[in-house]
């Protein structure tokens, strides 16, 4: 597969209060069952020198370059598009479950309605018009974007390393930025 | 081959400073259509329509609807206003959920059981307003018109939908009154103390600030788009510090947090001006030039100690002093007070500690510090006394007096009071854009005197809520985006616009078509008050000569053009050293709060002082503040919302242990005035013998089916001035249940 450039999620983690807002518009946009969520914001509670503190990690599809769900669906319903977007095909889903038990991000799971695979598109069809995914329209601390990741990856603060989250073989295209330490 | 999320878990260490986000590259040009699905794009297709949030929310949203063939399909910040950008809240972004949920009442009801028994008979609107007019009109032929009370708050904030409407009615009726204080006031009494106002700078200079100070506030749940330009001041190297005794977001993300004991904030303000005065922080050029009473306060000051103030607050004094520290060797700073901290007894007292302790420090005056409470500068502009027709109550003046905080009094079967004294029974309360059994203070006791066969009960609403399912007569509301309004916001100056966004649903009707409607079948429309459009009620809101208003030159075609319009523009906020107080100047000697009977200087009160033994010996102070996820009793029933939780009890980790409580379980809390039943979540977000709750849950929603709700176990005590609710000055015991 060509992949001629990257787009992926940038997340300033330490701006992220856990609101839920892009869960939510997520929801709305994608038109999901209530109980299924593309993205998900947990909550860590984390050691600092003078005590806990709360971090949020807001999350979906990696949009991996090696994606662990397309390498393992016998339906072959994922593909990669040439930005990089991993997309799923539901129609060709069969609902086996492997590749919600092959994502190292519980990116997929299965839907209850349908029985169905379904997982975060970054709302292509929102990007092929020039605009953002839902998710970062609809945060209001504007702490989610998207972005070409190669050049993002390039600013001294980003890293594929933050609380909760990390690289894996999977290659994950999600940069944590951290502007302030 | 799954990788535990937590593997990650780690530290946070330092990382170097760049820019900020906004120079990504999309870099999606050779994106093709592949994976999309197209058709979800059609719901944002179709006429836009602006329409304001009139949740009790100081953001005030200015919103963009989609509508197609009359229904709504799409909220959308209205990105062209600073204050929105793209996005609302986690609320708002479900609006079309909560305007077409599944369970909205779309008929008048009639009750056709018991009170309470959940029994309803479907009658047509003439039936409605025939038995509604008769029964008052009966009562007011018995008891009085002043037996009729009107309660509501914040269902729908905007200008006709909480007064413009409703008011006119009970005016012409010459109904008791309903002092709407559940808000704000005792804090109002404390700052004007200070400055002479509450009223502060915008928000939007907060870009410019060294160090941002949010005190007993959490921003997440009540002002998340002011976030954002937090933020940006913090790219650009500004401090923020954090008081609040749970641990918010913003408390995590603080560069110091500091976790007093609850409503111990005099005291921590007190032992901040210590260490400034003591370290030379003190700004004495700006306290000679803007201020009387310094010497009184020095004096005050010093009889309070480090050790009396650590023991009280249990913030440790090595951390407090290096709050104080950053805070005053900021050039800039600003504070934004929260609404539920100075819901205590000691509101007042707590809110003028803390804006002297700013004046300490010489923070008023210049772009990029002051202090932000409540900037109703747009609302207080309007001419209420018109737009509410004040001048058609027959005995406006004298009528009896209820705080909505004490409704639960006011109602009692045997013995009504209202601050205080006994009054002449109510007979009929009409409840609309409000539910007084789930968000006032002692819910069991607001159920006892709605339960009264005597009391005559009407609900305007669109939810069959705690309080509609007690009523004699249930009448469909619209919700707000069902008629033309406009609304003010409370935080940034703005006053917007709020378009009709469809045709009212089923047989609802909105908060001014009914009372117009029932004042016509009780013969009131002789008052040409009460024959008018929408448009001549925000004309005569709008007719104001307040200099606000007049020198912007603001008008009614303004506003309906732009859409929305920032009503008040004094930059720096107080740069001219012209404060509102007697002297015109701060004043750290107050004559204003010796005359309440307060020290003039610092008043050192605690609620404890006031709580009856009983309530004062239980170990836990409970607080009930705001959630993300709801404003205060909406959202409950609106799908994508409903599943975020709402009934847990935060405890700290300690006092789990002590109790055998882990996370998860079940808990009982309770105190003299009943038990509520919750999830527990163990965390040391909370401090040792602090809980905290969300505020205005459902009883009837209760997910452990016991009807229990927070409010079950809050007091009706009024603050120490302003005659606010008290909410947090609660305290329960817990057990495992
Ligand atoms: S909307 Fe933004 S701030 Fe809220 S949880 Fe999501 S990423 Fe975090
Ligand atoms: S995150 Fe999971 S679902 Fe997404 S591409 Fe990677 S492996 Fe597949
Ligand atoms: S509740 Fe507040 S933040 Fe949310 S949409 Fe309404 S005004 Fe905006």
């Amino acid at each position: 597969m060509s992949i001629n450039q990257k787009v992926g999620f940038v997340f300033r983690q330490e701006n992220c209060v856990g609101c839920g807002a892009c869960t939510v518009a997520c929801q709305i946009h994608n038109e999901l069952p209530e109980n299924h969520r593309f993205r998900k914001v947990d909550r860590y509670e984390v050691q600092r020198e003078d005590g806990a503190v709360d971090v949020w990690l807001s999350h979906s599809c990696m949009h991996c370059e090696n994606p662990a769900c397309l390498m393992v669906c016998p339906a072959k319903a994922y593909h990669v598009r040439d930005d990089g977007i991993v997309v799923l095909d539901r129609e060709k889903c069969t609902g086996c479950g492997l590749c919600a038990s092959a994502c190292p991000y519980s990116a997929v799971s299965i839907r209850e309605d349908d029985g169905k695979a379904d997982k975060c598109n970054m709302c292509v069809e929102l990007l092929d018009r020039g605009m953002k995914p839902a998710c970062v329209t609809g945060c209001p601390v504007q702490c989610i974007d998207t972005g070409n990741i190669d050049e993002v990856l390039k600013r001294p603060s980003a890293s594929k390393e933050g609380i909760g989250y990390g690289d894996c073989i999977t290659k994950p295209n999600m940069v944590i930025i951290k502007e302030r330490a | 081959m799954k990788i535990n999320r937590r593997t990650f878990l780690q530290g946070v260490g330092a990382s170097s400073v760049v820019g900020s986000l906004s120079g990504l590259v999309p870099g999606i040009a050779t994106a093709t259509e592949r994976g999309g699905a197209p058709d979800k794009m059609l719901k944002r297709e179709g006429k836009i329509v602006y329409h304001t949030c009139q949740r009790n929310c100081a953001d005030r949203c200015l919103l963009k609807f989609t509508v197609q063939n009359g229904r709504m399909t799409y909220v959308e910040g209205a990105s062209e206003m600073k204050k929105m950008g793209t996005s609302p809240c986690v609320k708002g972004h479900a609006y079309v959920q909560y305007t077409y949920a599944a369970d909205r009442i779309l008929h008048p009801m009639e009750r056709a059981g018991a009170k309470g028994e959940g029994k309803w008979r479907r009658i047509s609107w003439d039936e409605a307003y025939e038995k509604i007019s008769s029964r008052l009109q009966q009562i007011i032929k018995e008891h009085g018109a002043d037996s009729i009370l009107p309660y509501s708050y914040s269902g729908h904030e905007g200008v006709i939908g909480k007064y413009g409407g409703p008011s006119r009615f009970f005016n012409a009726v010459g109904s008791r009154k309903l002092d709407r204080k559940v808000c704000v006031f005792a804090a109002y009494e404390g700052l004007k103390s200070v400055t002479g106002t509450y009223q502060g700078p915008d928000p939007y200079d907060n870009i410019y600030t060294n160090c941002y100070i949010s005190w007993g506030q959490n921003e997440t749940a009540t002002n998340v788009h002011g976030i954002k330009f937090i933020n940006q001041a913090r790219d650009k190297g500004a401090k923020l510090l954090v008081v609040n005794p749970i641990r918010t977001p913003i408390a995590s993300q603080a560069d110091i947090w500091l976790q007093p004991k609850p409503s111990t904030d005099t005291h921590l303000a007190t032992g901040i001006m210590k260490y400034l005065i003591e370290n030379d922080l003190a700004d004495t050029k700006f306290i000679e030039a803007n201020t009387i009473g310094y010497q009184d306060l020095l004096k005050r000051v010093d009889e309070m100690s480090y050790d009396e103030i650590e023991k009280v607050t249990g913030v440790p004094r090595e951390k407090m002093f290096k709050f104080a520290k950053v805070y005053g060797e900021s050039e800039l700073s600003v504070i934004r007070l929260g609404y539920g901290m100075q819901r205590n007894y000691n509101g007042a007292r707590m809110s003028r500690a803390i804006a002297m302790m700013h004046a300490v420090a010489g923070q008023y005056g210049k772009i990029g510090n002051g202090f932000v409470y409540d900037n109703t500068q747009a609302d207080d502009s309007l001419n209420y006394s018109k737009g509410r027709a004040d001048h058609i109550h027959p005995n406006g003046d004298t009528v009896g007096h209820v705080n909505m905080t004490e409704i639960a009094k006011a109602i009692h079967p045997t013995n009504p009071t209202a601050y205080g004294k006994p009054i002449k029974p109510i007979k009929a309360v009409i409840n609309y854009n409000g539910n007084f059994v789930s968000v006032a203070p002692d819910s069991n006791a607001c159920r006892l005197g709605a339960m009264r066969d005597d009391l005559f009960l009407v609900v305007h609403d669109f939810l069959m809520t705690d309080t509609a399912e007690l009523a004699d007569i249930i009448v469909p509301s619209t919700t707000q985006f069902e008629f033309p309004d406009m609304g003010t916001d409370y935080n940034c100056y703005h006053m917007q616009t709020s378009e009709k966004v469809i045709e009212p649903l089923g047989e609802s009707k909105d908060n001014w078509i009914f009372f117009k409607e029932l004042a016509a079948h009780m013969g009131l429309d002789h008052h040409p008050e009460m024959r008018v459009d929408y448009e001549q009620i925000l004309r005569d809101f709008l007719d104001t000569e307040e200099p606000a208003f007049r020198h912007n030159n603001i008008t009614y075609e303004q506003i309906i053009k732009e859409k929305f319009v920032t009503v008040y523009d004094q930059r720096p906020y107080f740069g001219d050293g012209k404060y509102k107080t007697p002297s015109g100047k701060i004043e750290f000697y107050s004559e204003m709060m010796k005359e309440a009977g307060y020290h003039p200087v610092i008043d050192f009160g605690l609620p404890e002082d006031e709580m009856i033994p009983e309530e004062k010996s239980l170990p836990f102070r409970m607080l009930s503040p705001a959630i993300p996820q709801r404003a205060n009793s909406s959202f409950y029933n609106v799908k994508y919302i409903r599943n975020f939780p709402a009934y847990f009890a935060k405890i700290n980790t300690e006092d789990a242990k002590a109790l055998g409580i882990s996370n998860n379980d079940r808990v009982r809390l309770s105190n003299q005035r009943g038990e509520a039943f919750f999830v527990a979540q163990v965390s040391s977000q909370v401090g040792r013998g602090t809980v905290m709750a969300p505020k205005n849950n459902w009883r009837r929603m209760d997910p452990q089916g016991k009807a229990s709700c927070t409010n079950n176990l809050t007091t009706d005590k009024l603050t120490d001035m302003g005659g606010c609710s008290a909410y947090h000055s609660t305290n329960v015991a817990i057990e495992k249940a």
